[in-house]
């Protein structure tokens, strides 16, 4: 099968997945026995007729849960994600607003992951069983273990507090003019407007909360590269590479990691997706407004429409990402096909 | 492969959904803002910059007439100014003092409310304050049906400009509370030739018509000391100087607001001094601050009370109908124990319904825990062995934003048991016991109350008229109550006001109905270099006093 048709298989049945994914998601809002303008609303206002009419009027909440769940799949076919009650913004606007600054946040969290995951990885299965391997898995363990809010409380007491080394929460200095909002990634923009000060105090600002978000990614990486290098480094065609008298560097990087890379990839994979459940603690210790929070918030103040709209966003990404990791194999390992 | 793909969508869709009910289920956001940062050498020095760090934000919009969350009213009080404001600087919350307006006066029946406005106030734009700005503003705040619509439609039956300079209101029914109303952020008076210009109206179909909001959200239209730079949401709000302030220059060119949602991201920014105020910091960490010689600890009684509730109805609860175990229970709270042991004094102690510090109010009424009172009580309504009692609560939260829900039930609980009455506790999310406490099917909980103006109007009313919105939720009945709540707003002798307000008091706690727990104090912690850093509870601060 070709890779576009194969493209165009997974699409076909992620639509209905996608509907259903929509229509629980209403079921599971509807069915909580509250009010979402009492979220909204002072207790003066919601003991107000008029202001609650006006309002259920201004959300379509005057009208049947069916017509109102009718109504925005159409509009969701239309690609309009609705409007959120609390910031009274559309949602495509809102993700647009908060979407970046995860992606960001994210992207850069895996770039240190594997960047660090994979040569540790390496490492600790050549070495295996010597200090090195011991200080890489309990380093591992720890970033497996430790819950991403209090690593990061942790970090930002260490290298901001006390040894100043890295600067306090948010995405830049507030001091700094922000450059205007182009792709909302505040490393791009600034380089767009030629503002090298932003960027280096933007990338500055970025460095230890990725750090902490990627810990996790890091150790998983690590562990999963490590178990997968061990397993090939004793198979036969290892023991004949170096027969055949190739240097150990050639033998581990060229013969083992390229066989090692299939678990390697869906570790990865994993861990992206990982990362936004995890944004939610980052974005709140490091007050970096990202979609993690806008996401919480909606949620506890049942709002429908950016809960959906987060909702599908990470439905559309996890399925991207498996998509990907899919296409993955098929390049790494000749003998998967795509079917 | 096969296997793997033939499993994908189930596993897919497990996924998605297993993020959607873990988005469902959170509690209610950690409540926090966030952010900021270490000097960076390139930021220019010469401009005064002030940087507020804040717990998250709660604002929806920066439009006055729309806004009633807790974040915006320090942000409206700097770019936006009402025709009455608090003397001393807000330090003063039991009478008002006039701001754009030169003078008023008062009919005695309370019903006419006439303002000389004064002839020196500019908008930020150079346009004059007129009486015709006055009269579109606050027909827009009504016109809107938004959050604070009720402030107007409410009350107003009319207002006119009979000339430039004077504005002359006239009240539905008569109501000395009025003036205090006033005073709140959402009596904002806007540039109406402004805010025309960017669609805004104050016609009565102004809910489906104005579009100024949009433009409200990011610029602003006040007569205030500073004026809106930019609304970055989730982040930060940028205020500069209005060259054209009226009072003269103040002390900042810019003020920014950043959010920092983790209490100690925040704690630290400050030691940093990276921010110059935190706002939102627990006793924990005024306690660490204290000795800071950098630092300085401002102290203020917000209006914000936490509440016991107790219906009642009969049909609910047999004991509890009985006014005798209600007063029983009153007795059997440490009140002592909540405040100075729960809080480290961080609050105070209100009687009942109306907070300390507004009219007629007076520490002493409130009730001291007397055990063998309340078993002798309890003894005569005939639970001699004790009964048990459901309190249904909103388990994930932070009652007042000082004490977690959860903390505060179990002393209750403790309590309660000494006099024989167990305390079955079950905790709700807040949407939904929020829910069932407004539709009056709860026996017993615990509720907050936030000010809505600085009159006890603002609360008598609600909670001691029949059907009214607190009153309703445990159907509090007393028609000697209702009549005092309802003709204490009818007239304007502030002293015969403040005795009937006490009367009322003693009444409301004679009954038990509503009992007062904690009235919490606000911290605000600032660089010892700042001056007139002042706390009321309408504003939260107000930059124009401040300075370095």
């Amino acid at each position: 099968m070709s890779l576009l048709a194969y493209l165009i298989r997974r699409v076909l049945v992620t639509v209905p997945l996608l509907l259903l994914v929509t229509l629980l998601g209403f079921v599971i809002t509807y069915l909580i026995p509250a009010d979402p303008l009492a979220m909204v609303l002072s207790e003066r206002a919601m003991a107000n007729p008029q202001i609650v009419q006006a309002y259920r009027e201004r959300w379509g909440l005057d009208r049947p849960p069916h017509e109102r769940y009718l109504t925005y799949i159409g509009n969701l076919i239309r690609g309009d994600l609705g409007e959120s009650i609390v910031t009274q913004q559309s949602v495509s606007v809102d993700i647009a607003r908060y979407f970046p600054a995860t992606v960001e946040l994210a992207v850069t969290a895996t770039l240190i992951a594997v960047a660090l995951g994979l040569p540790l990885g390496v490492i600790a299965a050549v070495k295996r069983e010597t200090l090195v391997d011991h200080l890489a898995r309990m380093a591992s363990l720890i970033g497996v273990c430790v819950p991403v809010f209090w690593l990061g409380l942790l970090a930002l007491s260490l290298f901001y507090y006390r040894l100043q080394w890295m600067p306090g929460p948010g995405r830049m200095n507030p001091r700094l003019e922000s450059p205007p909002v182009v792709t909302g990634l505040l490393t791009v923009d600034s380089l767009l407007a030629g503002r090298g000060d932003v960027f280096a105090n933007a990338l500055h600002h970025l460095m230890l909360p990725a750090l902490v978000l990627g810990a996790y990614s890091m150790s998983l990486i690590m562990r999963i590269v490590r178990s997968a290098m061990i397993e090939v480094l004793q198979q036969d065609y290892i023991r004949t590479a170096r027969a055949k008298g190739l240097i150990e560097r050639v033998v581990v990087m060229r013969h083992a990691l390229r066989n090692a890379a299939l678990p390697a990839v869906t570790a990865i994979g994993l861990a992206f997706g990982n990362l936004m459940a995890g944004a939610v603690m980052t974005e709140t210790v490091f007050a970096w407004p990202g979609i993690g929070r806008y996401a919480v918030e909606s949620a506890a103040k049942l709002d429908f429409a950016p809960i959906m709209g987060v909702t599908l966003l990470v439905a559309v990404i996890y399925i991207a990402i498996n998509f990907v990791v899919d296409v993955s194999y098929a390049l790494l390992n000749p003998r998967v096909r795509l079917s | 492969m096969k296997m793997l793909n033939r499993y994908r969508p189930f596993v897919e869709l497990t996924v998605a959904l297993g993020l959607m009910l873990a988005a469902c289920a959170q509690p209610s956001a950690p409540a926090q803002p966030t952010a900021t940062e270490a000097p960076a050498p390139s930021v220019p020095a010469e401009a005064k910059t002030l940087v507020v760090g804040l717990p998250k934000a709660d604002t929806r919009t920066l439009d006055p007439h729309r806004q009633y969350e807790i974040a915006p009213p320090q942000i409206m009080r700097a770019t936006y100014e009402t025709l009455v404001t608090l003397p001393d600087k807000g330090a003063t919350i039991d009478r008002v003092e006039p701001l754009l307006a030169e003078s008023y006066t008062v009919s005695d029946d309370a019903l006419v409310y006439t303002f000389k406005l004064r002839s020196d106030v500019k908008f930020a734009s150079g346009n004059p304050l007129t009486a015709e700005d006055v009269v579109f503003s606050f027909k827009r705040m009504g016109a809107l049906q938004d959050n604070p619509a009720w402030l107007y439609n409410d009350h107003v039956a009319s207002i006119e400009a009979p000339d430039a300079s004077t504005v002359k209101i006239t009240l539905k029914e008569p109501n000395a509370a009025f003036l205090s109303m006033l005073v709140s952020p959402n009596f904002a008076v806007v540039d109406s030739k402004v805010v025309k210009e960017q669609g805004g109206t104050d016609a009565d179909d102004a809910k489906d018509t104005d579009k100024a909001t949009d433009w409200l959200d990011n610029n602003s239209a006040g007569t205030g000391p500073y004026v809106l730079k930019e609304w970055k949401r989730g982040e930060q709000v940028v205020i500069e100087r209005n060259p054209n302030y009226w009072r003269g220059a103040v002390a900042f060119d810019r003020i920014i607001f950043r959010e920092i949602p983790d209490d100690a991201a925040r704690q630290q920014a400050l030691e940093r001094g990276d921010i110059d105020i935190a706002v939102g910091l627990d006793v924990d960490a005024i306690k660490r601050l204290e000795g800071n010689p950098d630092l300085q600890i401002i102290f203020g009684n917000t209006l914000d009370m936490t509440y016991l509730a107790l219906t009642m109805n009969a049909e609910l609860s047999q004991p509890l109908a009985d006014k005798r175990v209600r007063q029983a229970i009153k007795l059997a709270v440490d009140y002592d124990g909540i405040i100075n042991g729960l809080l480290g004094g961080m609050a105070l102690h209100l009687p009942t319904i109306i907070p300390l510090g507004l009219l007629g109010t007076d520490p002493a009424l409130a009730p001291k825990r007397d055990v063998a009172q309340a078993k002798a009580l309890l003894k005569e309504a005939g639970y001699e062995n004790g009964f048990e009692l459901t309190m249904v609560y909103p388990g994930d939260r932070k009652m007042s934003n000082v004490i977690l829900a959860d903390t505060l039930v179990a002393k209750l609980q403790e309590d309660l048991a000494e006099v024989g009455i167990t305390l079955k506790v079950e905790p709700r999310d807040a949407s939904t016991w929020r829910a069932d406490y407004r539709a009056g099917k709860l026996t017993a909980t615990i509720a907050d109350w936030t000010p809505d103006f600085l009159d006890p109007h603002g609360w008598a009313p609600a909670f001691a008229v029949e059907g009214a919105s607190a009153a309703k939720r445990v159907y509090y009945v007393n028609k000697e109550a209702e009549a005092l709540a309802l003709d204490a707003a009818k007239i304007t002798d502030s002293a015969k006001r403040a005795e009937m307000y006490r009367k009322l008091q003693e009444i409301m706690l004679d009954d038990a109905a509503f009992i007062g727990l904690i009235q919490p104090k606000v911290q605000i912690v600032a660089s010892a270099k700042l001056k007139d850093v002042i706390y009321n509870p309408v504003y939260f601060l107000d930059y124009y006093f401040m300075s370095q």
